[in-house]
């Protein structure tokens, strides 16, 4: 059995899975501050000072297209390895840290893929419905001419 | 040079005079070299020195003054039998008088006095210090002769001082004690009331002592704010004395050497980055604690340990870069090779001249410089110099001449690439960017012709009419551009058309650190490269008012009675709710031979700032966008980052 | 460690003496011109020695001059009014280590005793 851990984070109302070994840390807001960027694209937050690193923030809402919604003590920024460099999501909460099959995850459903690009898979469990998010896609900016 | 409100009368018999004198000296100078009229030629000399001086100091001709100065205390020495007249003085002199001439030829014509003067005084010192300094050496240790060099010294007073003139007077005397203080800005400082003296004293000083004691001596005195040593650099003094050269090369040939591992340095060089950042977070703390506990005496004992971690800051910083240093001949040396390669496929005949090569710079930086260079050549041999017939038929000679040059100014090393081609044509490129839609009609008309000709680095821009194998690749200039920009340079052209173009690309001498002064609007706060700026000017409300004049959207700033287009930082970075600007200060800042005003609201101050590249994240398809005006990001002292303005894209887009 | 205040002002002295020892400073004597600052120099042998210059009987100046003579070591601040450049110069070429000028804050005092104790 191919059992995979996944981080667990939520927008809106729904939940989002994303491979735990992408994930280099979870901070909270209350402990960094996010320095704006002049004439950044829309959906970055802002940068933090990663003990050091400048660490980019994409505002998770934003990039997906949702409604914005004001960061409250439950937001969470994730910071994850993308192609070597640490990036961070903003996201409204992070539930958890859990454990899934691999053949849990549905990859086939095209109708949600070709609505948002970041979405590569389903993850069916019990009641329950995940959105496995291709973290790399998040971070990667296609050339919009 | 300030001829304001000057006598003409005044002006017409100082320059009869003046002449008279130089003529009187060049001729006295001639008698001494023949051997002749030894000790009255030198009293006439010394007098016509002395009396130029005087003159030129109350016409306000400084240059004049300070180099008639520094020849009396030559003089002076000679006068007194302390020192013998050999060819080396000789030739000196002479040279000052030639300078000399060519001030006063300056001021006839009332042109722009731009002597250069700095080496003649750094001979002259040199001379004097080395006269002392042998009869040192043979008292004493004659085999341990120190390395003795000139210092640019500058020292920023605190706000409170009253009577600055003996606060300078102060530093003179002390460092008189162990050298010879050659010039000074404020000039005759004695003479200059507080109103008039701004903050800042600037020596050029010459001794043989460390930086460590000069820097002893200076921190005797109370109420400095900041004290930095810059050693100049000696070529001069070495071309000087080649038998001096000789005797150097053979110690520094004995000098022991290891090799290290760059890795190493680089980690060294990181930690002296983090140990400034928290050099300047310490100094914020440390004037923070003085304003709480004025009284207590260890605050004061802190206060002088810091600054002594200043300098060490500073001197460390120095070293380390110095070990990172490498010359330019190391990818120049790789040139001309390929220059004749191309010429022979071109069917063009070129002769590439190098100059400079041995001029240093971060080995960080060098080898990102061979793409843009050999882009400039290629561009240069391909499209620059025409070819032999057409060189023929405009009377030019057959062989084109392309030169490469290097040299360093302060903390910049500058390379300019010269062709003696065609030149670029404003109306062809003009064409080429309506053709290409870069710009409109509306917009390029409303453009100098120097702006046009910036169009060459936009992407998509490609000038050669067919594209060719040699430099017409699908990449333009654009690459250029942006390469010398992920460098922190800038990149400028000057063409005449007919005649040649050339580029010249100014660099950072590291890409670390570098002074900046930081600048807060709202919650962003940026940094403004130092290098940059001309003047700082806080202005009120009502003043503000009487110069800042509005045509259409653009703001005009009246300034020393240029007219200079005004960048509110604000409004550029579409920062929201713009607060009332009767706060603001105006940056005056230079970028390729233009100036323009920056008003920005808030000032933080001067520091040294650690610049960490934003480089992966910027740049088409990457995540930042490709955020043309920031050119990095620096952590300060207390963990805000601040954004590093690029000015000259700034400055280019605002434009555009 | 002391000091020794030397003004023709009792009430200038008698301020000067009190500030100090509000701030933990030693003050070993006082003189009124400056005759009597030179005889108490030698008496008192003071670390630092704030020095008036206009005075009766002996000037400020010629003081700093003769104290030098006797201790060349001797750590003297001149203290001056507005606009006498010219004698603060004098004072300074005589071998004063630094100025300070009236009125001043107590902490610009105490910031220069403590500079000219520090630099020995």
């Amino acid at each position: 059995m191919d059992q995979n851990q996944f981080v667990i984070f939520v927008l809106e109302d729904e939940e989002y899975a994303i491979d735990i070994s992408k994930v280099k840390e979870i901070n909270r807001l209350k402990d960094m501050a996010i320095y704006k960027i002049p004439k950044a694209p829309y959906y970055i937050e802002g940068m933090i000072n990663l003990r050091g690193t400048l660490v980019p923030i994409v505002n998770a809402r934003k990039k997906l297209g949702m409604d914005v919604y004001e960061i409250t003590k439950r937001s969470r920024i994730i910071v994850v390895n993308s192609y070597g460099q640490e990036v961070g999501l903003l996201v409204d909460g992070v539930s958890c840290v859990e454990e899934f099959d691999l053949s849990c995850i549905d990859f086939s459903l095209d109708e949600i893929k070709t609505k948002s690009d970041y979405i590569a898979g389903v993850i069916h469990e019990e009641k329950r419905m995940l959105f496995y998010i291709d973290i790399e896609k998040i971070f990667y900016v296609e050339q919009d001419l | 040079m300030n001829t304001d409100g000057l006598d003409v009368e005044d002006l017409c018999l100082f320059l009869e005079e003046t002449k008279e004198q130089i003529e009187k000296m060049e001729e006295e100078l001639l008698k001494l070299e023949n051997g002749q009229e030894d000790e009255e030629s030198i009293h006439c000399i010394f007098r016509m020195v002395h009396s130029i001086k005087g003159s030129s100091a109350i016409m306000g001709f400084e240059k004049m003054t300070s180099l008639s100065h520094a020849l009396e205390n030559l003089l002076a020495k000679i006068r007194e039998k302390e020192m013998h007249i050999d060819l080396s003085v000789m030739n000196i002199s002479f040279y000052a008088v030639d300078l000399l001439r060519e001030m006063y030829t300056n001021i006839c014509e009332g042109t722009e006095c731009n002597t250069y003067i700095d080496d003649i005084l750094e001979q002259i010192n040199h001379t004097l210090r080395q006269d002392k300094s042998h009869k040192n050496a043979k008292e004493e240790h004659p085999s341990a002769k120190e390395v003795s060099s000139t210092h640019k010294i500058e020292i920023v007073f605190d706000e409170d001082v009253e009577m600055k003139c003996i606060k300078a007077f102060q530093i003179n005397e002390i460092l008189s004690q162990i050298g010879t203080i050659s010039k000074t800005t404020p000039a005759d400082f004695i003479q200059v009331s507080d109103e008039n003296f701004g903050d800042t004293l600037v020596m050029l000083f010459y001794t043989e002592e460390e930086d460590e004691k000069i820097y002893k001596q200076i921190h005797s005195i109370s109420q400095l704010k900041s004290v930095s040593i810059k050693k100049l650099q000696r070529d001069t003094l070495d071309k000087m004395n080649e038998g001096e050269k000789i005797q150097e090369n053979y110690i520094s040939k004995e000098k022991s050497t290891i090799r290290v591992d760059i890795n190493k340095i680089d980690k060294i060089l990181n930690l002296v980055g983090e140990f400034i950042t928290d050099k300047e977070n310490l100094n914020q703390i440390s004037l923070h604690l003085k304003k709480v506990y004025k009284n207590d005496v260890q605050i004061h004992k802190l206060l002088n340990t810091l600054s002594h971690i200043n300098l060490i800051g500073t001197q460390l910083q120095d070293i380390v870069m110095s070990t990172r240093m490498l010359p330019l001949e190391n990818i120049f040396k790789r040139f001309p090779r390929m220059v004749r390669d191309l010429s022979l496929k071109c069917n063009k005949e070129i002769d590439l001249i190098i100059e400079g090569s041995e001029t240093e710079i971060d080995r960080g930086i060098i080898e990102e410089l061979v793409d843009p260079i050999t882009h400039l050549l290629r561009n240069a041999i391909d499209h620059g110099i025409e070819e032999k017939h057409e060189r023929i038929q405009k009377g030019k000679k057959p062989i084109g001449n392309l030169k490469l040059s290097a040299k360093s100014e302060e903390r910049h090393v500058v390379i300019t690439l010269s062709d003696d081609g065609c030149g670029l044509d404003v109306n062809k490129i003009k064409r080429k960017v309506l053709e290409k839609g870069i710009a409109t009609e509306d917009k390029l008309n409303n453009l100098s012709d120097k702006d046009i000709l910036y169009y060459i680095f936009e992407p998509g821009f490609s000038t050669a009419t067919k594209v060719s194998d040699i430099s017409g690749r699908g990449v333009g200039l654009d690459v250029v551009k942006s390469n010398i920009r992920q460098l922190h340079g800038m990149i400028d052209i000057q063409t005449d058309k007919g005649k040649g173009t050339s580029f010249i690309i100014k660099l950072p001498l590291t890409l670390a650190i570098s002074q900046a002064l930081i600048i807060k609007e709202q919650e962003y706060t940026f940094a403004l490269p130092v290098y940059n700026i001309i003047e700082i000017l806080r202005i009120k409300n009502s003043y503000t008012d009487k110069r800042i004049h509005k045509v259409g959207e653009i703001e005009i700033f009246h300034w020393r009675e240029e007219a200079i287009p005004l960048i509110r930082v604000e409004q550029y970075f579409k920062i929201d709710n713009l607060l009332p600007t009767n706060k603001a200060s105006i940056i005056i800042v230079a970028v390729a031979e233009r100036k323009f005003g920056f008003v920005v609201n808030k000032i933080v101050k001067e520091q040294q700032i650690v610049i960490k590249s934003i480089g992966d994240f910027v740049g088409q398809n990457k995540l930042l966008g490709n955020l043309e005006d920031i050119s990095g990001v620096s952590i300060l002292g207390d963990g805000t980052l601040a954004y590093i303005m690029d000015i000259s894209s700034v400055s280019r887009n605002f434009n555009q | 460690m002391g000091i020794l205040i030397v003004d023709d002002a009792v009430f200038v002295r008698a301020d000067i003496s009190r500030k100090l020892k509000q701030n933990d400073f030693t003050v070993l004597g006082e003189a009124g011109d400056g005759l009597e600052a030179i005889e108490k120099y030698q008496e008192l042998k003071p670390s630092v020695v704030l020095m008036d210059i206009t005075m009766p009987k002996m000037d400020g100046v010629t003081a700093i001059k003769e104290i030098k003579k006797i201790d060349p070591n001797a750590k003297i601040i001149v203290c001056s009014a507005m606009g006498q450049e010219s004698f603060v110069m004098k004072a300074i070429q005589a071998g004063a280590k630094s100025y300070i000028i009236k009125p001043y804050k107590t902490e610009r005092l105490i910031e220069e005793i403590i500079k000219v104790q520090l630099h020995q």
